[in-house]
């Protein structure tokens, strides 16, 4: 049985492939075959052994013949193996050594890229690790942030509201609107918040929370709501989303996940640039799917202390989920409809019956109020769309018109 | 290991721009660097394999591992197969990179391999297998100068590679050892001992400007030097470009060269 060797041919300069035999009569002999011509004895006191190869691990045999050095190498691992076994001791022994070191230098080569592997793969490890425990570090975060900042950011947002939507300033339904709220504060553990409850004319069925306890509810959704206690299960929601501060978190989630990524993946943007989007983006913000779970579970629980009746926040949902042609926004990231629905009712199941203090508010009025000032609005687009005017003439037009 | 290799004919032209010419029968094909080609004649058909110019039959999951190892030697992902479609002779070009020159090595005639630097091969006749040689010895690895991987070359047919200057060749009787500096090693036969030597002193591992360690290469075996390595070309016309401080404009005497220090260029 031969072994796959390469010959160095000094006379030729060329590399050939042979085959490799040991022939261990008499003293022994390295039997080389290159297939054309007879096979070669060179006699084991002729030969000698060095270690060879690129990487290291070939072994090479080499002896004079005519003045010239030739030589063998073999670099085949198996064929090395059962040639130590066949080899006398002096030459196996060697070898043995030389496969040992081999081994030993690979392994450090493997513990060494291994070691650099990981320390590349180090910044998306970590950020794994970050992102697993990213509800108890926010928890962290947004606890030892003071609700000053709550408050400012509501500030600031009320402010533009006040600037870019069409305000309800009286009536029935911002009266509603603000009973309600009140009767929510009223039962609310501590006031570390300045609630405004606000009702904004679009006819789009929405209500929105923003930090500090900025409150707004559409027309739209009045419109839609065919009970107080309606009214007062989306609230109730949105008030605990206010308590719970869900805002400030998504904005500490989003800023920290932006920087973090942009401090692990050495992306050079400034921080800046993303403390500005993140502001920029407050009015878009949208609120997970456990913070909405839990803005429910709190709805109820503020619906029980208050005394309201907590049929109207499933019954709502519900109507809305039934609707499916137009999932209002506020309802776009909530939990997966018919979950949510069970949920709801286990919640309230888990708590009732409570006692209910009815409000009193004449919800027909309401619903009359609403619809009205949406027409209204809707024949000022039409008016506004017949002038062919700019929003701004029109509102400047219109302001005119208010003064007489 | 009867492999199905196409001989071709080539011709190598220029002096240290180099590109190589060769000339194929019809059907016979060569297998290049995707982006390497110079010019072929009208009948030659190029086609792009994934993975390197041998595996035809061995599917799409061995030419996707192919493929894969292509991208560690930092090659692309691509190959291009040129073939001969026409009747009667054809030819076809690739050119060297950068300055260097081209070598034609006979795989043959090197026992069916070759150990090469990253990014040297050119072109070489199909049936020619490109793949990884992995460095398991991990002070060649960290200072030989070429990393922990190589490419290699196997099969029996003609292949092209490229480096920078000029190539030396030489052929390492059994148990003689040359040094070479870590950058200079172009190519090598797997049967020659590759490894690190320091250089010796501290004082001139800091200041012969040789680095840490030398290469040693030791016999038996043929081993290719190139005289100028891309890196030090390269740090070369880094340091002598305008944005990093160099002078940034040629000056022909020492004269012209203090005017532009002391008025500034027109720039």
């Amino acid at each position: 049985m031969g072994y796959p060797a390469v010959l160095h041919d000094p006379v030729s300069g060329a590399t050939r492939r042979v085959t490799v035999t040991w022939d261990s009569a008499l003293q022994g002999a390295l039997r080389v075959d290159d297939g054309n011509s007879t096979p070669h004895d060179v006699a084991a006191a002729d030969l000698s052994l060095s270690r060879g190869g690129w990487s290291g691990d070939a072994i090479n045999f080499s002896w004079q013949h005519q003045g010239k050095m030739w030589a063998i190498t073999v670099d085949d691992q198996q064929a090395i193996a059962q040639l130590a076994k066949e080899l006398p001791p002096n030459f196996s022994g060697q070898i043995i050594a030389w496969q040992k070191q081999s081994k030993r230098s690979e392994h450090w080569t493997t513990a060494a890229l291994s070691f650099f592997g990981l320390l590349a793969l180090l910044p998306v490890l970590l950020l794994i690790v970050l992102f697993m425990m990213r509800d108890r570090i926010l928890d962290a975060v947004i606890a030892k942030l003071p609700t000053s900042i709550d408050a400012q950011i509501g500030d600031l947002l009320h402010a533009q509201i006040l600037q870019s939507k069409e305000l309800v300033k009286e009536g029935p339904a911002v009266e509603a609107v603000r009973a309600v709220g009140q009767r929510f504060i009223a039962h609310l553990p501590k006031q570390d918040f300045n609630f405004r409850f606000e009702v904004v004319n679009d006819k789009s069925v929405n209500a929105f929370a923003a930090p500090g306890g900025v409150i707004v509810v559409h027309t739209g959704l009045l419109a839609k709501a065919a009970s107080v206690d309606q009214l007062a299960g989306v609230l109730g929601h949105e008030v605990t989303h206010v308590t719970r501060r869900h805002s400030l978190r998504q904005i500490v989630y989003d800023l920290g996940l932006t920087t973090t990524l942009q401090w692990l993946l050495g992306v050079p943007d400034g921080v800046a640039d993303t403390i500005a989007g993140a502001v920029a983006d407050l009015s878009g913000l949208e609120f997970s799917r456990e913070q909405e779970a839990e803005a429910d579970r709190g709805g109820v629980e503020l619906l029980q202390k208050a005394q309201l009746p907590a049929t109207g926040l499933k019954s709502f949902f519900e109507e809305l989920a039934r609707d499916k042609g137009q999932v209002p926004t506020f309802l776009s990231t909530h939990p997966a409809d018919a979950q949510r629905s069970a949920t709801l009712q286990r919640l309230i199941a888990e708590r009732e019956p409570w006692e209910i203090e009815p409000l009193v508010i004449d919800w027909e009025a309401v619903r009359r109020d609403a619809g009205e000032r949406m027409k209204k609005q809707q024949g000022c687009e039409a008016e506004k769309e017949r002038m062919g005017l700019l929003p701004f003439e029109f509102a400047l037009l219109r302001s005119g018109q208010t003064e007489h | 290991m009867a492999q199905q290799m196409h001989e071709i004919d080539y011709k190598i032209f220029g002096d240290d721009m180099q590109f190589v010419e060769i000339e194929l029968d019809p059907e016979e094909a060569v297998v290049a660097e995707a982006g390497g080609m110079m010019y072929m004649d009208d009948g030659v058909a190029m086609e792009t394999i994934f993975g390197d110019g041998r595996q035809q039959s061995s599917g799409f999951l061995g030419s996707l591992l192919g493929a894969g190892k292509r991208l560690l030697t930092g090659e692309s992902l691509f190959m291009t197969v040129f073939i001969n479609k026409g009747q009667g002779k054809r030819r076809i070009a690739f050119g060297a990179p950068y300055a260097g020159k081209i070598i034609a090595v006979h795989l043959g005639d090197v026992g069916g391999e070759l150990i090469a630097q990253k990014d040297s091969f050119l072109a070489a006749a199909k049936g020619v297998s490109l793949g990884i040689a992995f460095q398991k010895k991990i002070g060649v690895g960290f200072f030989g100068g070429e990393g922990f991987i190589m490419q290699r070359l196997q099969g029996d047919g003609l292949a092209f590679i490229h480096a920078g200057g000029t190539m030396m060749e030489r052929t390492l009787a059994s148990g003689e050892m040359i040094r070479v500096d870590t950058g200079c090693l172009a190519a090598l036969q797997p049967s020659v001992h590759y490894d690190i030597e320091f250089v010796g002193k501290i004082k001139s591992a800091l200041f012969s400007g040789e680095g840490l360690f030398f290469a040693t290469l030791r016999g038996p075996g043929k081993v290719w030097l190139q005289s100028l390595p891309l890196s030090r070309l390269a740090s070369r016309i880094y340091a002598a470009a305008p944005q990093t401080g160099g002078a940034g404009r040629e000056s022909g005497s020492l004269l012209g060269g203090l005017a532009g220090g002391l008025f500034g260029s027109d720039e």
